[in-house]
């Protein structure tokens, strides 16, 4: 049986046809061959109860009563088509015409006609082309070896016409690579050929994707994004690319496990060579050593998946992962985010299913993004900003905002709140604190249009068109007005705070005369104070040094003095030293 | 149905308390909390809306019949999931025990059914839905019709044929190609590895 008339069986099943016997059997063996064709069926079947459930979803409310009433003994009808009837409703006639209208616009789009035309043409002549080319390479093969050269040889020397000949001619695989070559070029005649039936069961992968628009179709996957946002030549996923749903113990071994005395595995400790699955570490601590080098080491209790070589899914648990500089991509799923391209990385990640995950890297970098990915503006890099530290939160029955991404490490503090197209990434941690803590206050809701909900999107699109312009006054405006409206408190009022009791990064810049230096704690701040004021003692009308606190500067006049300190986000401008004592003492009262 | 004033912004915890103690309107914001998750996720494992149900509401009644068990601190929304785990894999082990010779394919169907379920993680259902609601947003407008007739307006096959000038076996196929290519899409945006 071909591949077409397995297809044909497999449509015939999916549909519901009569099938003899025989089809039956013939099709159950083909299957028990070919898991991958038993994972598609199934795929279309969770597809098609999905769309089910989406329907109903959208026009039927009372399963909560049926259920309630079963719960409680009372009989319930079934779940019945509320259309079904004889009398079609006005929105079945609108869908019926629409179809019809589309239907006839397809077969009479003088457009899709001549496309047709056109497409058979281009066949034919690229078929044409490509056996002309063939029998031109057949023929200059020919006429080199067997009649150019021998004459050659001829002509030259006997001891070097022996040399010659054993160089000069071609191997035998030029050959055999011809003859391929002919017969592939044959084959789009043969396809214009096919009745349409047979072409129309082909569930080839194309087929399938002409039917998704032309902006999503050409939209890059995860694969196919580098570090940089450039497109690389990634496969991409579609049904013909995915592995095959193969049974652990049918998998080839992909690692090594070692394990303390004292683990306790559920369902039994594994064998030392496992080739993948699902694994449970009750207790104690456990080491994989994968194919590639990548070792990853789990601390009981713990779940993870291992699918193959190059990939694993954490569950829940603490792990440690380290892949060394050879291996060229290792990709660390959960639940709530995607670690990528961990290459040359040591990182330490903790999965709550309920929490999170928190990772740290302490060697190399990463690129972190939600697990819902393939959408490039989510991600966060670790480990090359300077940010070693993450933190992913979901945000349960949230339509508008569906996580929170926090990364911190000794320079930079980057806050992302909500993912998708309405993400901000906020730069102070007090502020992101106060949205934190105002979103861990609200009551859990599943409706749409919360009135939180509704002010953080207006919140997000206002932040998003202010974008790229943090400092300006109406950024200043707009937050204190968003706080203001969710009784947030002022992110300064809480800059003492944060500074007594570390409770967020303290960070921020002093800027005086043009001379800027930044700090990230308590301590840098009073270093690059000191720094710039070079010890300045209270009172003395002199000012800092204009480039390094260290070196001696050009002296001015104190009425040149004036500055700004910057403190997790709230500004504050001075113009003498003195003043700029009060603030500092405002600032960190 | 209005819920009362005093369930209003009950969490989950105050709410199986309540649960617990017969208060039937807890029992039904729990309900109504986590049923469109609850057949989300049994939806995708069975692949058949009217069974999902059936099981969703067999949930449920061993979460009102086991409710008093439930340990104070243990999460309601995992104990709820781990049920309805059992309760798909139950199902389809009974599914693959089918004899007659047709069955035969859906019992191979239901044996790696099982295996997936066992293996899938039930906090991504929903972003599975959402994710295929973008993707039919993707899908050219015949297609989208198409999917809006059958499943939104529960229209038969034959009657769109009709309509069409097209045999019910290209619509049928039409259908099979679009939910291949939803799959698609839905793997695009979740990963590749991804299973549905």
């Amino acid at each position: 049986m071909n591949e077409s008339q397995l297809r044909q069986l497999v449509f015939r099943f999916e549909s519901q046809d009569a099938m003899t016997m025989a089809e039956t059997s013939t099709l159950q063996r083909a299957l028990q061959d070919r898991p991958e064709l038993l994972g598609e069926i199934l795929d279309r079947r969770a597809i098609d109860g999905m769309l089910q459930l989406l329907a109903v979803d959208e026009m039927d409310d009372d399963f909560v009563g049926r259920c309630v009433s079963g719960l409680s003994g009372q009989s319930f009808s079934s779940n019945e088509n509320p259309l079904a009837g004889e009398h079609k409703s006005s929105d079945q006639d609108i869908a019926l015409a629409t179809i019809a209208r589309l239907a006839r616009r397809a077969n009479s789009s003088p457009q899709r006609k001549w496309k047709k035309i056109e497409i058979s043409r281009w066949l034919a002549v690229a078929a044409s082309i490509a056996v002309l080319l063939g029998a031109w390479a057949g023929f200059a093969w020919y006429t080199r070896s067997r009649i150019v050269q021998p004459l050659v040889t001829a002509i030259e020397s006997p001891k070097v016409n022996d040399q010659a000949n054993t160089e000069t001619i071609p191997p035998r695989i030029h050959d055999e690579s011809l003859t391929d070559s002919s017969e592939k070029e044959i084959d789009p005649v043969v396809m214009t050929t096919e009745p349409e039936r047979t072409r129309e069961i082909q569930l080839a992968p194309e087929n399938a994707e002409h039917l998704l628009a032309d902006d999503d179709r050409n939209s890059p996957t995860r694969d196919e994004v580098d570090v940089d946002g450039n497109r690389v030549g990634a496969t991409e996923a579609n049904g013909s690319a995915e592995p095959p749903i193969v049974r652990n113990a049918m998998r080839p071994m992909i690692a090594a496990v070692e394990h303390s005395p004292d683990a306790s595995w559920e369902g039994g400790d594994p064998s030392n060579e496992v080739g993948g699955g699902s694994f449970s570490l009750l207790t104690g601590n456990a080491s994989l050593k994968l194919e590639n080098g990548v070792s990853i080491r789990a601390l009981g209790p713990s779940r993870f998946d291992l699918n193959s070589g190059d990939s694993i899914r954490l569950e829940s648990g603490n792990f440690l992962a380290e892949i060394p500089r050879k291996v060229d991509q290792f990709m660390i799923s959960t639940q709530f985010g995607i670690l990528e391209n961990p290459v040359n990385t040591t990182i330490q990640i903790s999965v709550d299913p309920d929490q999170g995950i928190e990772t740290f890297v302490t060697r190399g970098q990463i690129r972190l993004c939600r697990s819902t990915a393939g959408e490039y503006p989510d991600q966060i890099e670790l480990a090359k900003n300077g940010l070693f530290q993450s933190i992913v939160r979901p945000i349960a029955d949230r339509p508008t905002i569906s996580g929170l991404m926090m990364a911190r490490g000794k320079n930079e503090f980057q806050g992302q709140i909500g993912f998708g197209k309405d993400a901000v990434k906020v730069e102070s941690p007090v502020i992101f604190a106060n949205v934190l803590n105002r979103i861990n206050e609200q009551p859990q809701s599943s409706e749409a249009n919360d009135e939180f909900s509704k002010n953080w999107l207006k919140f997000a699109q206002n932040l998003q068109a202010l974008a790229g312009n943090s400092d300006s006054p109406e950024f200043r405006k707009l937050i204190d007005a968003w706080l203001g409206e969710n009784n947030l408190a002022d992110p300064a009022q809480k800059i003492g705070d944060v500074f007594e009791n570390g409770t967020t990064n303290f960070q921020g810049s002093l800027s005086i005369n043009g001379v800027e230096r930044k700090f990230n704690s308590r301590e840098e701040y009073e270093q690059a104070r000191r720094q710039m004021f070079g010890g300045l003692p209270r009172g003395l009308p002199d000012i800092p040094a204009q480039n390094n606190g260290a070196n001696s500067g050009t002296n001015k006049r104190a009425s040149d003095f004036k500055g700004v300190i910057s403190v997790n986000g709230k500004t504050l401008e001075f113009t003498s030293p003195d003043k700029f004592r009060a603030l500092r003492k405002q600032m960190t009262r | 149905m209005p819920k009362p004033a005093e369930i209003l912004g009950m969490n989950e915890t105050e709410l199986v308390g309540r649960a617990k103690s017969g208060c039937p309107e807890a029992l039904t914001e729990l309900v109504r909390k986590y049923h469109r998750g609850l057949r989300a996720f049994l939806v995708r494992r069975v692949g058949n809306l009217s069974v999902a149900d059936d099981l969703a509401q067999d949930v449920f009644l061993a979460a009102l019949n086991q409710i008093a068990t439930i340990e104070n601190g243990l999460c309601f929304r995992a104990w709820l999931f781990r049920v309805a785990r059992n309760k798909a894999i139950d199902y389809l082990r009974r599914a693959s025990r089918e004899t007659s010779s047709e069955a035969d394919i859906e019992s191979l169907l239901a044996e790696e059914s099982a295996a997936r379920t066992r293996q899938q993680n039930s906090l991504q259902d929903e972003v599975v839905i959402s994710a295929l609601r973008e993707c039919i947003s993707k899908l050219d407008s015949e297609s989208r019709a198409l999917i809006d007739a059958i499943y939104f307006q529960r229209i038969q096959a034959t009657e769109i044929a009709a309509a069409s000038n097209r045999n019910s076996g290209a619509i049928r196929m039409s259908l099979l190609r679009i939910r291949k290519a939803l799959g698609t899409c839905i793997r695009r945006r979740l990963g590749a590895e991804f299973e549905l």
